[in-house]
């Protein structure tokens, strides 16, 4: 069998804190004869074609590392992995906090026995690693609403991006008050013994959400292109380019173990997105 | 972990996620202290502080139970 054949990327969103959604999607590929090999932008899964087999998933958080660099030189991993080999858990990989196993046994002994301890850890990882991303993009697209608002661009017909920008701030905030819902809803559920299963509405939320934007983004590009407005356009490529070299860099950062040093990329990205914001108003005023 | 199972006749058994949260918990809490560590085993003890943390705890159930005994028995 040809590597190209063996190997195979999905895309499936999940929410960050969604183990129990992530570990049905993984053994549903298990069935279907797909081992997962790594986890690695949020939404991609590579697996391994394999034979079709009931396997068994578990995904538990780590606060203390952030990445699977981080998580593969700490000093209690080996500790830690004989730990869950003894009861049949194999390490696949760590993707920021989040570390995947798979048991091959019929009816292993859950990674995760104590929902109030599972919670604690999940809400520990979400407020360091999801949190800040969140208050990240909330102030970049109120900041680039605010800033249309009050500049003439609207009036040069671009009023669609200030639908953009208010629909991506929206989404940003009701997507942390999804969690924070589910957190409240799953400390209940932690008190009597269970594990809170994700909100699908919430995961439908998400999807309409993400509809509604690439909707107004075809929208924004057919007009553009109909109008000969070339300006936007450009400003869209920008904002994608920068998404791209945003890609690039956290693939560098997860490989770095230094904390100034992914300080330093944190605010290189940041930067970026002040760069394409800048070359974008640049733009928009020559013409 | 197979221990803690023996121990409760099977009705408590506790996953090595757990376990591991747990010991990493009680560490930072002060109420184990590990004692000694061979190669990757790791060996740990009550602190006087887990002591009294247990003790309370062991009053606490106690007192449910004699509730429970007054109420209904």
């Amino acid at each position: 069998m040809s590597k190209e054949k063996s190997f195979k990327t999905f895309r499936e969103d999940f929410a960050y804190y969604d183990r129990t959604g992530m570990q049905e999607f993984l053994e549903q590929k298990a069935s279907e004869g797909w081992k997962l090999v790594k986890k690695q932008f949020p939404a991609e899964w590579e697996f391994i074609r394999v034979e079709p087999q009931n396997l068994h998933y578990a995904i538990t958080y780590l606060p203390q590392i952030s990445n699977e660099d981080s998580f593969l030189l700490s000093e209690n991993k080996k500790e830690y992995l004989e730990l869950c080999a003894a009861s049949g858990w194999q390490f696949v990989c760590a993707y920021k906090n989040m570390v995947i196993f798979l048991n091959e046994k019929e009816n292993p002994l859950p990674l995760e026995t104590d929902p109030e301890v599972e919670l604690a850890s999940i809400h520990k990882s979400v407020l360091k690693h999801s949190l800040p991303k969140t208050i990240l993009a909330f102030a970049l697209f109120t900041t680039m609403f605010f800033y249309l608002s009050f500049s003439d661009t609207v009036s040069k017909g671009n009023e669609i991006l200030l639908a953009v920008f208010a629909v991506l701030s929206i989404y940003t905030v009701m997507d942390f008050c999804g969690y924070l819902r589910w957190h409240k809803k799953a400390i209940a559920a932690a008190a009597t013994g269970e594990f809170s299963r994700t909100n699908t509405t919430d995961k439908l939320l998400s999807s309409l959400f993400a509809a509604v934007v690439i909707l107004i983004t075809a929208v924004v590009i057919v007009k553009s292109i109909v109008t000969n407005n070339w300006v936007t356009l450009i400003v869209m490529a920008l904002i994608v380019v920068a998404m791209v070299l945003d890609g690039f860099l956290n693939k560098l950062k997860n490989k770095i173990e230094c904390g100034w040093e992914k300080n330093l990329f944190k605010f290189v990205s940041v930067l970026i997105y002040l760069a394409a914001i800048a070359c974008g108003n640049y733009i928009f005023d020559l013409f | 972990m197979d221990k803690v199972s023996q121990m409760t006749d099977g009705r408590v058994k506790v996953g090595s996620g757990t376990l591991y949260n747990l010991l990493e918990q009680f560490l930072g809490s002060g109420i184990i202290i590990q004692t000694k560590a061979e190669g990757r085993r790791r060996n740990y003890v009550l602190s006087e502080k887990g002591k009294v943390v247990l003790r309370c705890e062991y009053e606490r159930l106690c007192t449910q139970a004699e509730d429970y005994r007054k109420m209904f028995l």
